[in-house]
């Protein structure tokens, strides 16, 4: 019995994990705020104007004048997110296919077939590790 | 570890479904019961057979509440949830159902919520600081951190394109600036050929411009519109009120980064010792009688000719910020027409002014007649009250009042202070003699005017058409 602290902090761990303290992103659309779900989100990048867009599971991309700095610690107590290159996040329970390139991994997402995220080779230790590849 | 439990216990409860349970009774006095986020909003009902009663939009429907369960009765029952929250006098809402925040006028904002479409919420100023807590907004205007510029690249879709646009095919036109049903969206286009020629300027691929925004008009955007088989008329003002946002309200850029002529660049002086005294005239017909008051004053001058552009003024802005601060007082005195059309633009240029950056525009003459509103706007010279009864006699006009556009200017103007005893009269600014008005202008400026020495010109001018020698 004396490692039910342990045990009970591991539960509560994953119980976090299932109920993460941000859980929307507000995203400009027009004249609105549109707060998006974060689940929803397949992964995010930095625009070339400025600004990051989001690349999000009903096909659409989404956009806000954050930094990927800051919303890697916005995002840091979500483990379904990761970052795998300097400019983007990713959403790991949105990830289609792991190939493997030179330089590291190409990430595949359902919504976004056109598109490839690579994972830098500094950030395929951990990515490997959540899918025990 | 009892603490850690209850956490653990709480998350898989909201997860499963179960957690905390709300019941609410239905006017049939049948009981519900659902998990807290399946309600997503409460509200009072203003009409029909419901008057009066809460209503409850939850996953399973809308349900009407028994008539004893009133608004702040399940708010306090709520008072544990920070997810409720109230936005209105009559709606309680759950902040985690918001999918939407959209403002509507300074301090109004409405919410669209997951669960109940086609509905807006409203949230009163009252409730503001309140909603954005709830929902985890540090804005309910906009995106936070927000960024104007970027922001209004995204939502006139202003795109880099490597080809210049003025050579696309039609074809290429069509696929990069159609809407949904074919048609080309030329405010998108035109838009897109101004962000284009504004970055190919600044990143030195192409020349500063030598024309002045006609010739951009003739060069750049008829003969594409034109290919296009696209009506032109109205299409030059469209170009110029596009130029009007991108520079004045969304600031992307000023006219002089285009390096564009300004039409009206004889007709201003800045002063060198009153710089901040300014006289405008809407006429360059009185540009004569505005340079012998800058002679003999050293005060700025500027003559409009007609509607004032946001072109020039940021020329002239941009010309007197070399000499004053734009942090400094103001004061401005206005030869504009006394009529709606005067009105009208001099309260344009001094809103020009301000968008300019020139914050502190003050009055010097308060009180006495409604034209000189305290702070921010110019003092007109050209009042009925600065006129012998004779001389209103002789030079009053009746104001064109016949279209329903007119009658609106003139009721406004009327209502402002404007008209001849309060009946649609006006005075023409050439009504005024000239000598009268440049000493009404002395009279008027004299305790904020610094003492000058009229240079030789002043003196001559002086000598010629007579006036206060100020030194």
């Amino acid at each position: 019995m004396g490692d039910l602290e342990a045990k009970v902090d591991e539960l509560l761990k994953m119980a976090k994990a299932l109920d993460p303290p941000v859980k929307r992103i507000g995203v400009q659309e027009n004249d609105s705020v549109y707060l998006l779900p974060v689940e929803e989100i397949c992964f995010i990048t930095t625009r070339d104007e400025g600004g990051v867009e989001f690349y999000a599971a009903d096909g659409k991309k989404y956009v806000n004048f954050d930094s990927i700095t800051s919303l890697e610690k916005k995002l840091a107590e979500d483990p379904k997110f990761m970052k795998v290159h300097k400019s983007y996040i990713v959403n790991l329970k949105q990830i289609a296919t792991v190939t493997t390139v030179a330089g590291g991994r190409d990430l595949k997402f359902k919504a976004w077939p056109g598109e490839a995220v690579k994972c830098a080779q500094a950030y395929v230790k951990p990515l490997e590790e959540y899918f025990k590849l | 570890m009892d603490a850690k439990i209850d956490e653990i216990l709480r998350i898989f409860g909201e997860l499963t479904g179960g957690g905390d349970c709300f019941e609410v009774v239905s006017d049939a006095k049948e009981g519900i019961c659902l998990p807290l986020r399946d309600f997503f909003c409460f509200t009072t009902s203003d009409s029909g057979d419901v008057r009066g009663k809460v209503r409850a939009f939850t996953s399973q429907g809308e349900v009407v509440l028994r008539s004893g369960d009133t608004l702040p009765a399940i708010e306090a029952r709520l008072q544990r949830y920070p997810q409720f929250v109230r936005t209105h006098s009559s709606y309680l809402v759950n902040a985690d159902s918001v999918e939407k925040v959209t403002p509507i006028t300074a301090g109004v904002h409405e919410l669209s919520l997951r669960g109940v479409p086609g509905q807006p919420i409203p949230v009163t100023a009252y409730y503001e600081e309140r909603v954005k807590k709830a929902i985890g907004l540090e804005s309910l205007d906009h995106v936070i951190p927000w960024n104007e510029q970027m922001a209004a690249v995204i939502k006139e879709n202003l795109r880099k394109f490597v080809k210049d646009i003025r050579f696309m095919t039609v074809g290429e036109l069509r696929a990069g600036f159609s809407n949904s049903q074919g048609q080309i969206i030329v405010r998108q286009l035109m838009g897109n050929i101004i962000w284009q020629a504004y970055n190919w300027i600044r990143e030195g691929k192409i020349s500063h411009f030598e024309g002045n925004l006609r010739s951009f008009w003739y060069s750049h955007i008829k003969p594409v519109l034109a290919r296009l088989g696209i009506d032109l008329s109205g299409q030059y003002k469209a170009l110029s009120s596009t130029f009007v946002d991108y520079t004045a309200s969304y600031r992307l850029f000023k006219y002089k980064d285009f390096g564009f002529a300004d039409d009206n660049e004889e007709y201003r002086r800045i002063g060198k010792v009153n710089s901040n005294v300014i006289v405008y005239a809407e006429k360059t017909g009185h540009w004569k009688t505005l340079q012998i008051l800058h002679e003999q004053y050293g005060v700025t001058i500027i003559a409009l000719g007609g509607q004032p552009s946001q072109l020039s003024t940021e020329y002239f802005v941009d010309e007197l910020q070399k000499v004053a601060s734009l942090k400094e007082d103001f004061y401005i005195f206005g030869v504009t027409d006394f009529d709606p059309a005067g009105w009208i633009i001099a309260e344009s240029f001094a809103t020009q002014l301000g968008v300019q950056g020139m914050t502190a525009i003050k009055n010097v003459i308060y009180g006495s007649d409604p034209w000189c509103v305290k702070d921010m706007r110019p003092c007109h010279l050209i009042l009925p009250t600065y006129f012998s009864t004779d001389e209103i006699e002789l030079n009053k006009y009746a104001v064109p009042n016949e279209t329903a556009e007119q009658q609106t200017k003139v009721k406004n103007w009327i209502a402002k202070g404007g008209g001849i005893e309060g009946q649609p009269y006006g005075l023409e600014a050439d009504a005024m003699d000239r000598a009268k008005l440049r000493a009404l202008f002395y009279e008027k400026a004299k305790d904020v005017l610094k003492p000058v020495k009229p240079t030789g010109t002043g003196r001559r001018l002086l000598r010629q058409y007579g006036g206060v020698d100020a030194y």
